[in-house]
């Protein structure tokens, strides 16, 4: 048994504050990765850091585009930080494609909409359940989940559409199904 | 003097320091606050409800992590002894299922990713495999299943309230 308990906050380790850290998503990234950047950077050194890290993106400068989560505006790679309103612990996403066509299955029903590749899984599940989707008014939006179509995989709702698929297959397809309470 | 700490140990912190972790940092929806190795203690938010708390401590038990999943009981922090039964979460459905202080005297929560509550619940398998732990998994796969169940209208307040 532990001697003693400490209720200390711990923070990141070797942390430095003229660098700041970026929550990236994308193609070929199947998990939010941190990277560090210069404070003072550009929306380039995202790139450059995503490949430092080892990360292997689709394709080159030109072929991949970076975006903020839940943006439409595509970031030029000379963009300051600032001006691309990037600050420490941003949310950034790079993908080869431009939309994603996504398609949700509720019943028997489908409704399908194009979206940035940087959009979260939450974002498409409220389109889902809001008026421009099936318009659930009478389902708890809170008790239902997206799962990846024929499978049982269910993203989190941090996840961003992107990071589900790859070039050229610009398209997804969910089911809008209930979460089941566990028991027996 | 070398400290020589456990290998389940080192994959855990290098685990909490990596996106997945830091993102429900930065979104507030859970915190370290303690690693006294096999015990960590994380704190959980959960949504507003009346004369309950905004979070709720959980003491996860993580050895040989992530080979074998965690468990997890709530815990009072102030008196460093598990949470008393009326300050448990309740709800609707699918909470008070998960967080019930009958199960194994309020040791673990009943839920298929805990390392306590799946043992003789294979069926838990094929009927929630988007909640079974594989040692490729992270806490944050426990967490965001209780944050989740925390942040849902099932989610009612303390059994107290």
């Amino acid at each position: 048994m532990p001697s003693q308990f400490s209720y200390r906050l711990i923070g990141l380790e070797g942390y430095n504050m003229s660098e700041i850290e970026i929550f990236l998503q994308g193609e070929n990234i199947p998990e939010i990765t941190l990277v560090r950047v210069p404070g003072n950077g550009t929306v380039r050194d995202i790139l450059e850091a995503a490949k430092a890290q080892g990360l292997r993106l689709g394709g080159d400068e030109a072929s991949l585009i970076i975006l903020i989560e839940d943006a439409e505006k595509v970031l030029a790679l000379d963009l300051p930080f600032e001006e691309a309103h990037i600050r420490h612990r941003s949310r950034v996403h790079i993908h080869r494609c431009r939309r994603l066509e996504v398609t949700v299955n509720f019943n028997a029903d489908h409704k399908t909409h194009s979206f940035p590749p940087s959009t979260a899984v939450e974002h498409v599940k409220r389109w889902a359940v809001g008026e421009d989707g099936f318009n659930l008014q009478s389902i708890d939006a809170t008790d239902h989940l997206l799962q990846i179509c024929s499978s049982t995989i269910r993203p989190d709702g941090d996840t961003h559409i992107g990071s589900l698929v790859q070039f050229p297959n610009c398209m997804l397809c969910f089911d809008l199904v209930p979460k089941q309470r566990v028991e027996g | 003097m070398v400290i020589h700490m456990r290998p389940d140990e080192q994959v855990f912190r290098m685990h909490i320091q990596k996106g997945p972790f830091q993102s429900g940092v930065a979104r507030q929806r859970w915190r370290l606050l303690s690693i006294e190795w096999p015990y960590v203690l994380i704190g959980i938010s959960a949504a507003a409800r009346e004369g309950a708390p905004s979070e709720y401590i959980f003491r996860f038990e993580c050895s040989n992590y992530p080979q074998d999943p965690p468990t997890a009981q709530l815990w009072d922090i102030a008196r460093r002894m598990p949470l008393e039964q009326g300050q448990w979460p309740t709800g609707r459905s699918r909470v008070p299922f998960a967080f019930n202080p009958g199960w194994k005297s309020g040791q673990c929560l009943y839920l298929p990713c805990d390392r306590l509550s799946i043992e003789g619940h294979d069926p838990w398998r094929s009927q929630h495999p988007s909640m079974i732990w594989s040692p490729t998994s992270d806490i944050t796969f426990y967490l965001r299943i209780v944050h989740d169940l925390l942040n849902s209208n099932d989610y009612t307040g303390t059994r107290s309230a």
